[in-house]
């Protein structure tokens, strides 16, 4: 259970980036975050992820307090989560195989572990045959399937993506919908921040809006417009 | 901290190496250039340090006998002059082998010292040694006060002057090493920024995935260390041949000089440097970072 009771963000330059904002996702939901640039979207990932801390508010995972977790904690909160960006963030130097395994290494997995989970974890985003490929050989849909693999490698609970379909076109923004629906499937809850409206009209989850740093609507089935 | 995990810090430490080939020449070479000046000035207080120890102990006080002193009383003096704190050593010092002396320093010209054997104008006296170079005017001023000593005489103002030169000298020293190791700091700081800049995605996403800090940290810290212990492996290497040939140098054609033996310096000078590049090449690395593990 993740929930937000009355949260501000005020960054220094006196942006009010959200202002009083309460919602709570339960376990294995799947949430669209919507809204306009500048909306206060992404300041909202950034906050679950104690990137930034609230000016107000409280946010909670489970019974622990986010917005007040020490330093040296949050690297075993973000163990929690897996992040799925608009620009992918995949290393150059490092094939397909060893993105994925990279997760891993760093929160210094087995070589074993690594061993057995990558396959899996490409198979399910199907990329077996291209383990062996750099990022600069994919696609952008066949990157953000890289990226997806990379983000469930330490079998987070939670997956929250930032646009995840932004930079791709629509029949690949489907597929990366259809694995995101079927990780979400498995049991992971899905927070997603987006502007893509057909997608968010056809494939229906629930709905938070946002706009100019306010919670201005929510639904439980529903749209982007109605 | 598993095996593996150590046996990747220095992996992606040496594939940061390698990654900026050049930068880390550079970083080597400033370090190593910092490190021979370093080492010349260490060697040049070392044996300042060395001289100034070896002049001390060689201060001494002379205390001249009074004309009547018997010759059996002289050890009962002796006696005296070695119950003061602080003396380390007394040798009494006949008038007789003090004019033999004279003649030895006079050499080709001791001829003028001819007729002199019978009628002695030289004094008996105590030449003394302290334990400390501090210690020498206390130490004269309680000879003064004993029965049949006629004067007392050591070098005031040298002691004095040497003490505070060789005082000035170990202060300006500190304060330059000081100067040269927060400049080394800096140039190794730049380097490493660099690496650390060139990296800043992987720390990023390594951030994201749940990488500890230290996780991070680790091959960076590694990096700088590699980076200060080669330049100063190098360094080391470069002034212990000019010292080695230096001292051989002055041995033969500048023999009263006293030099601090080449090996055991060697040693000093290395560990020291190692430490100092490991150390600079550590908080170099930990002071880059800081910026990009806010994420």
């Amino acid at each position: 259970m993740f929930t937000f009771d009355s949260v501000s963000k005020i960054y220094n330059n006196r942006v009010h980036a959200l202002d009083n904002v309460s919602f709570s996702i339960v376990k294995g939901e799947f949430v669209y975050l919507i809204g306009p640039s500048g909306a206060g979207k992404s300041t909202i990932l950034r906050l679950m992820t104690a990137e930034e801390r609230p000016t107000l508010g409280q946010i909670t995972l489970d019974t622990q307090i986010i917005n007040r977790i020490h330093h040296n904690r949050v690297a075993a909160l973000r163990r929690r989560f897996g992040v799925v960006f608009q620009d992918y963030r995949l290393l150059p130097q490092k094939t397909v195989y060893e993105n994925v395994a990279f997760a891993m290494q760093v929160v210094e997995s087995s070589n074993e572990e690594i061993h057995n989970r990558v396959p899996l974890l490409l198979a399910l985003v199907g990329l077996s045959t291209r383990a062996r490929s750099f990022p600069d050989q994919l696609s952008g849909g066949e990157k953000q399937r890289v990226a997806i693999a990379r983000a469930l490698a330490n079998d987070p609970s939670i997956l929250i993506c930032d646009e995840p379909t932004g930079n791709l076109d629509p029949a690949t923004s489907w597929e990366i919908m259809g694995l995101l629906s079927l990780v979400n499937e498995r049991g992971t809850t899905v927070i997603m921040a987006t502007h893509a409206k057909e997608m968010v009209n056809r494939m229906k989850h629930r709905v938070i809006v946002m706009e100019g740093g306010k919670k201005v609507n929510e639904r439980l089935e529903g749209g982007y417009n109605n | 901290m598993k095996p593996h995990t150590i046996a990747y810090y220095f992996k992606e430490a040496f594939t940061g190496l390698r990654r900026n080939g050049w930068m880390m020449f550079a970083s080597v070479g400033i370090t190593l250039v910092m490190f021979i000046i370093l080492g010349f000035f260490l060697a040049l207080t070392a044996n300042l340090n060395y001289i100034a120890r070896d002049v001390e102990g060689k201060l001494e006080i002379t205390a001249y006998l009074n004309e009547n002193v018997a010759q059996d009383s002289i050890s009962v003096l002796q006696t005296q002059i070695n119950a003061i704190p602080s003396v380390k050593e007394s040798v009494f010092v006949s008038n007789a082998e003090a004019l033999t002396r004279l003649s030895e320093k006079l050499g080709s010209r001791s001829d003028l010292l001819a007729g002199y054997e019978n009628d002695n104008p030289l004094r008996n006296a105590f030449e003394i040694t302290t334990t400390e170079v501090e210690q020498v005017a206390v130490v004269a001023s309680a000879l003064e006060k004993l029965n049949g000593i006629a004067e007392v005489k050591y070098g005031r103002e040298e002691v004095e002057k040497l003490l505070s030169i060789t005082k000035a000298i170990r202060y300006g020293m500190v304060a330059l090493m000081l100067a040269l190791g927060i400049a080394t700091l800096f140039v190794m700081m730049n380097t490493i920024r660099l690496t650390v800049f060139a990296r800043r995605q992987e720390i990023q996403i390594m951030k994201y995935v749940g990488a500890t800090d230290w996780f991070i940290r680790w091959p960076f810290i590694l990096e700088g260390m590699i980076m200060g212990i080669f330049g100063a492996l190098l360094a080391g290497g470069f002034i212990f041949l000019i010292y080695h040939y230096f001292v051989g140098y002055v041995m033969t054609e500048i023999p009263f000089l006293p030099m601090l033996p080449v090996y055991p310096f060697i040693r000093g000078l290395l560990i020291t440097m190692v430490a100092g590049g490991a150390l600079i090449g550590i908080i170099g690395s930990a002071l880059s970072l800081g910026r990009y593990l806010k994420v």
